[in-house]
C-alpha cells in the first residue's frame, strides 16, 4: 500500500466523524491537498504524518455539530413542553407580548423622530437662523429679508435659503381649495439636498420679481388636481386668482424642515420685489443654513452673535435684536422630545413588570418540575446542560412573545400616532420596519436568556434521594422568596407609573378647567382668504364681509356671526409694536401688542365682557375716527391708574394713524391655556378691510352641524372662494393640549396593565403560597384556630407585599418626578394627593387580588388536608 | 471569538497569499490537526472565506481542486488588531530588556 493510498484511507475513515452535511467537500478537500502534496513532496513518512490532522479535523468538526445539536433538541423539547401546557404558555406569551409590543411601537416612533437623520443632505450641518428679542425673552423670531443679503456675509454659514410660509387658494376648476405653501428661495432645493422628481427646481434669476411667475407642487396636490398627469409641466394654475406656471413637481413626502413644514403643497419662488428686498421690519421670513465644512455650531454661533450686535448698533431697525442658531433636529422634534422620552421610560417600565411577571410564572414552573428535574441531574446533567434546557424554554417563550408583541406593536403605533399627529415632524414615515423586528427580536432574545438565567439560578439544590422522598408540600420552597421578590418589584414599578399617570391626569383636568376668558361651547369658526383680483380695492372687502355676517346671522340656529383677523387658539399671534402719545419711549424700551382686527358684535359673540368704556358700532368704519380697544392686561400695563380711555396709540412708525381707545375688555388666553393673557389691540375690520379672516359664529345647537350651510352662504356670494380650517372652538383649544392629553393617555394604559399584572402576580403568588400552606392551614383549623383569622391572615400576606411594594414605588415616583416636572400644569411632581390615592388604589387592587387565595383557605377541610398529607 | 496566537498566524498566513489548507500548514510549521479546526473556526466566524479552485486549472495541472481560503473584511480588522497587539508586546518587552 502506497503512503497517499494509506492517507487516503485514514481520511476516508475519519469521514465518518464529520457530520453529514459537511462531509462530502470535507472529503475532497483533504483528498485534493493529499495528491497534491503527494505529487509535491512525495516524501512517505511526511504525507502519512499529514493525513494524521484529518482526524483531529473531523473530531473538531462533530463536536462542534454536537453542542449545536444538543441545544436544537433541546429547542425542540422546548417547544413540546411548551405545547403540551397551552394555558401556561398563552399566559406567559400574552404577558410578554404585552410588554414588548407597546415597546415595539414607542421604539419605532423614537427610531423616526429621534434617532434617524431627517430626510436632508447631511442633516447634521443644517440649522435656523432666529432672531432674538432677548429684553422680551423672545428666541425665535422670524426675520427679514435685509437679513438676507446680510447674513450672506457669515463666514461660519456656507449655504443660506429663505423661505416665507403662507397659505394660498387654489381656483381654476369646480373645487376651489385653500392650501399651505411657501415662497422659497433658488437656493432651498440645493441646501436640503432635495429637488423635484418631474420638472426643474428655481433659478436664482427667480429670487428677484421681473421673472414669469412659476410654482412646483407636491406630489400630494400633484395627485389631488391633476390626477398624477406626466405632462403637467407647462399647465397653469390659478393661485390666489393669477395664473403660474407648474415648472416641477415634489416627490411624495418632500417637505421643508421644522416648524416650516406644516403639509406644504406649494412651492413658489421667492420673486422679491426691490421694496421687498430691502425691508427691514417684516419679520415675517424663516432662515435655514448650512454650517461651512469645519465649523462648528459654536463658531457659526458665536459670529453670528457678534455680526448681530454690529447690526443692531448700526440699524436702527435691529436695536433689540439678536440672533441664534439651532440645529434642524433639535427645532423640529425638541416639543415632543421630553413627552417621548417619558413615554419610552414608562413602556421600558411597563417591560420590566412584565418580565418580572413572567418571571414569576417560570419560577413557579420550575418549582413543581423539581421532581423531573433532580432526575436529570442523577442522570448525569450538567449545571450547563440544565443551564441550555432553560435558556432553550424561555426563547421560546419569549420568541413567541415577541412574534405577538410585534404584532400588537404594529397595532399600538397606529392608535398611537393620531394622538401626537400635530407633533411629530412632518418629512419623517413612523411605521414598524426591519429595525423595529430586529429590535424586538432583540429584545426577545435578552428576555430568553435573562429568564433562563432567573430559572437556573433559583432551582432548587438536593439529592435525588431528598427530592423524590419528600413530597410536594413539605419540601423547602426555594422560589418562595424569589416570588415574593418580583411581586414587591412589580407593586413598586406599577406605582410609579400610575404616580405619572395620575399627575398628568391631575394635569390635563386643571388644564380643562381653566377659563380661556370667552364662552367656547357652541362656537364654529373656520378661515377665508379674500384672494383674486376681485377683492383687491378696499371697499369689496368690506361689503363682502358685511354681506356674508347678514346671510351667517340669517341662518337658523346662528346667534351671532363676527370676524377677527386672528381667533383664539387659531394658531398665529400677529404681535406689533406701538407707541402712545405724548409719551415717548424710553432707550430699549420695547411696547409690544397683538393685534387683531373684529367685527362689531365679536365681543358678543365670544361672549367676552366688557370692562371700561364702549364695544365697537356700525358707525366705526373708514369714515370714522380710527380707535380701538384694547384688553385688561394692556390697559394694566400702561395705565395702572385706570385712565386708558380716550388715550390714542398709534401700531408701527410714523405714517399710521393714531388710535383713539374706546374700550377695555376682558383678557383671553390666545395661543394656550398654560400661558397667560398677553397684550392685545382690537381694531373695527371695517378700518382696516384685512383680506384674511376667521368667521366666529355662535349657535344654539350643534356648531359642527351649521358648516354646511355657513359654506353655502359664502359659495352664495362667491363660488370660488374656500373656507378652510373649519373647527368649532372646543376642538381647537383640545387641539391645543393634544401632545399633553396624549401623553396622558399613554400613561394611563400603560399605568393600568402595569397595575393588571401586578394584581395578577398578587393573586398568583398568594394562590400559590396558599397551596403550600393547606396542610398547615388544616392543622391550625383543627387545633381550633377560626376562618376568619386564617382569611386574615392570608389578605395580610397581600397587603404586606404591597403595602412594601407600593413604598418603594413610592419613593421611586418622588426619585424620578423631575422626569415629568416640565410636563406637568399647576401640579406638583411630587403631589401628596395624588400619591396618596395611587397607593390606596394599590392596596385595593392586593386587597381585590387575594380575596380569593383567601377565601380558598378560609374553606379547607381540615380533615381532607391532614389525610392528604 | 477570542483570536489565538495560532488562529492570528493562520490569518497571516492567508493574508500573505497562502491560500490552501497545506500551504498555510507549510508557512506556519503548526501541524495539520491544529491548523484546520483553526480554520473551521475562523470561517464559522467569518473571519475567512473558502471557495474551490476553478475545475480547469485543477485539471490542467492533472490533480483534484483544491479549497482556497481569503480573510474577510472582519478577518482583516482581526488580523490587524491582533498584530498591533502582538508589536506592543514586543516593544514592551524591548524595553524591559533594556532596562534590566
Amino acid at each position: 500500500m502506497t503512503p497517499l493510498r494509506f492517507a487516503l484511507g485514514l481520511v476516508r475513515t475519519a469521514a465518518h466523524l464529520v457530520p453529514r452535511w459537511q462531509r462530502g467537500d470535507w472529503q475532497r478537500e483533504w483528498s485534493a491537498e493529499l495528491h497534491h502534496h503527494a505529487m509535491d513532496a512525495p516524501e512517505p513518512r511526511r504525507i502519512v504524518q499529514q493525513s494524521t490532522g484529518a482526524i483531529a479535523d473531523a473530531v473538531y468538526l462533530r463536536s462542534q455539530a454536537l453542542q449545536l445539536d444538543l441545544f436544537v433538541h433541546d429547542l425542540a423539547l422546548a417547544c413540546r413542553n411548551a405545547f403540551r401546557r397551552p394555558g401556561f404558555t398563552l399566559l406567559v406569551v400574552l404577558t410578554l407580548a404585552l410588554g414588548i409590543g407597546v415597546n415595539s411601537a414607542v421604539f419605532a416612533l423614537l427610531d423616526s423622530v429621534l434617532l434617524r437623520p431627517l430626510p436632508y443632505r447631511d442633516p447634521s450641518r443644517l440649522v435656523f437662523i432666529w432672531q432674538t428679542l432677548p429684553a422680551k425673552n423672545v428666541m425665535e423670531l422670524e426675520a427679514t429679508p435685509y437679513d438676507l443679503e446680510a447674513w450672506r456675509g457669515l463666514r461660519g454659514i456656507s449655504e443660506l435659503a429663505m423661505a416665507k410660509p403662507d397659505t394660498y387658494t387654489l381656483t381654476g376648476d369646480d373645487n376651489p381649495e385653500r392650501v399651505r405653501g411657501s415662497r422659497v428661495t433658488a437656493s432651498m432645493m440645493p441646501l436640503l439636498g432635495i429637488a423635484p422628481r418631474i420638472g426643474r427646481a428655481f433659478t436664482e434669476a427667480e429670487d428677484l420679481d421681473g421673472t414669469a411667475p412659476v410654482a412646483i407642487v407636491s406630489d400630494r396636490l400633484w395627485r389631488r388636481r391633476f390626477g398624477a398627469d406626466a405632462d403637467v409641466i407647462g399647465q397653469t394654475i390659478q393661485v390666489d386668482g393669477k395664473p403660474r406656471e407648474i415648472v416641477g413637481v415634489m416627490p411624495a413626502g418632500a417637505s421643508l424642515p421644522g416648524p416650516l413644514a406644516e403639509d406644504s403643497e406649494l412651492w413658489l419662488p421667492a420673486r422679491l420685489s426691490p421694496s421687498e428686498r430691502t425691508n427691514e421690519d417684516s419679520h415675517n421670513y424663516r432662515f435655514l443654513g448650512r454650517l461651512a465644512p469645519g465649523t462648528t455650531l459654536e463658531q457659526a454661533s458665536s459670529e453670528l452673535e457678534v455680526f448681530a450686535a454690529r447690526i443692531a448698533s448700526q440699524r436702527p431697525s435691529h436695536r433689540l435684536i439678536g440672533a441664534r442658531l439651532v440645529p434642524i433636529a433639535e427645532q423640529t422634534v425638541h416639543a415632543i422630545k421630553p413627552a417621548l422620552l417619558l413615554i419610552a421610560g414608562s413602556v421600558g417600565l411597563l417591560l420590566l413588570v412584565a418580565s418580572a411577571n413572567a418571571s414569576t410564572l417560570l419560577l413557579a414552573r420550575a418549582s413543581n418540575r423539581r421532581h423531573e428535574l433532580a432526575v436529570r441531574t442523577a442522570l448525569g446533567a450538567t449545571r450547563g446542560r440544565l443551564f441550555s434546557l432553560a435558556v432553550a424554554e424561555s426563547l421560546v417563550f419569549a420568541s413567541l412573545g415577541g412574534l405577538a408583541g410585534l404584532l400588537l406593536g404594529g397595532w399600538a403605533l397606529r392608535a398611537v400616532l393620531p394622538l401626537f399627529a400635530g407633533a411629530l415632524p412632518a418629512a419623517i414615515a413612523i411605521d414598524i420596519d426591519a429595525r423595529v423586528a430586529v429590535f424586538t427580536a432583540a429584545v426577545s432574545a435578552v428576555l430568553g436568556v435573562l429568564f433562563g438565567v432567573v430559572v437556573t439560578l433559583h432551582r432548587p439544590d438536593g439529592r435525588l434521594i431528598d427530592v423524590l422522598k419528600a413530597s410536594g408540600r413539605t419540601i423547602s420552597d426555594a422560589g418562595g422568596r424569589s416570588r415574593g421578590a418580583l411581586v414587591i418589584a412589580q407593586v413598586a414599578l406599577a406605582v410609579v407609573l400610575l404616580s405619572a399617570a395620575g399627575l398628568m391626569v391631575s394635569s390635563v383636568v386643571k388644564l380643562s378647567r381653566v377659563r380661556p376668558g370667552f364662552d367656547a361651547d357652541h362656537l364654529l369658526t373656520f378661515k377665508l382668504a379674500l384672494a383674486g383680483s376681485t377683492y383687491d380695492a378696499a371697499p369689496s372687502r368690506i361689503a363682502f364681509t358685511a354681506n356674508l355676517l347678514a346671510r351667517l346671522e340669517a341662518i337658523p340656529g346662528v346667534r351671532h356671526a363676527s370676524i377677527a383677523t386672528m381667533v383664539p387658539f387659531g394658531g398665529a399671534r400677529g404681535a406689533n409694536s406701538f407707541s402712545i402719545e405724548g409719551r415717548p419711549r424710553k432707550p430699549g424700551e420695547l411696547q409690544i401688542a397683538d393685534q387683531r382686527e373684529v367685527s362689531p358684535n365679536y365681543f358678543q359673540t365670544m361672549n367676552m365682557p366688557l370692562v371700561e368704556g364702549r364695544l365697537f358700532q356700525m358707525t366705526d368704519d373708514s369714515r370714522g375716527e380710527p380707535v380701538v380697544i384694547i384688553n385688561r392686561t394692556l390697559a394694566k400695563q400702561y395705565w395702572p391708574n385706570g385712565d386708558a380711555i380716550d388715550r390714542r396709540v398709534r401700531v408701527g412708525l410714523d405714517p399710521n394713524p393714531w388710535l383713539r381707545i374706546v374700550g377695555i375688555v376682558e383678557d383671553v388666553r390666545h395661543v394656550s391655556l398654560t400661558r397667560d393673557a398677553v397684550t392685545e389691540m382690537y381694531r373695527p375690520i371695517a378700518q382696516t378691510a384685512a383680506p384674511l379672516f376667521t368667521l366666529a359664529i355662535r349657535t344654539s345647537g350643534d356648531p359642527a352641524a351649521l358648516t354646511p350651510a355657513a359654506r353655502a352662504a359664502v359659495h352664495a356670494i362667491d363660488p370660488n372662494l374656500p373656507i378652510y380650517d373649519v373647527r368649532t372652538m372646543e376642538d381647537r383649544i383640545a387641539g391645543s393640549f393634544a401632545q399633553t392629553r396624549g401623553t396622558m393617555l399613554l400613561l394611563l394604559v400603560t399605568a393600568v396593565l402595569a397595575a393588571a399584572l401586578s394584581g395578577v402576580a398578587i393573586y398568583g403568588s398568594i394562590w400559590y403560597a396558599v397551596s403550600q400552606r393547606i396542610p398547615e392551614i388544616g392543622l391550625r383549623l383543627a387545633l381550633g384556630a377560626s376562618r376568619a383569622s386564617v382569611f386574615a391572615d392570608v389578605l395580610r400576606r397581600a397587603v404586606t407585599l404591597t403595602g412594601i411594594g407600593a413604598l418603594v414605588g413610592v419613593a421611586g415616583a418622588v426619585a424620578g418626578s423631575r422626569a415629568i416636572a416640565g410636563l406637568l400644569f399647576e401640579t406638583r411632581a411630587t403631589d401628596p394627593a395624588t400619591l396618596t390615592t395611587v397607593v390606596l388604589a394599590t392596596l385595593g387592587v392586593a386587597i381585590a387580588a387575594g380575596i380569593v387565595p383567601a377565601r380558598r383557605a378560609m374553606r379547607v377541610d381540615p380533615m381532607i388536608a391532614l389525610r392528604a398529607d | 471569538m477570542r483570536i489565538t496566537l495560532v488562529t492570528a498566524l493562520v490569518m497571516q498566513a492567508i493574508g500573505a497569499g497562502h491560500c490552501h489548507g497545506f500551504d498555510i500548514v507549510e508557512v506556519t510549521g503548526y501541524p495539520t490537526g491544529t491548523v484546520y479546526p483553526a480554520l473551521r473556526r475562523l470561517e464559522r466566524d467569518g473571519y475567512v472565506t473558502s471557495h474551490w479552485e476553478p475545475e480547469r486549472t485543477a485539471t490542467r495541472e492533472g490533480r483534484p481542486a483544491r479549497r482556497y481560503y481569503k480573510l474577510t473584511a472582519s478577518g482583516v480588522t482581526a488580523l490587524d488588531a491582533a498584530l498591533q497587539l502582538l508589536r506592543r508586546l514586543d516593544a514592551a518587552s524591548r524595553l524591559n530588556l533594556g532596562t534590566v
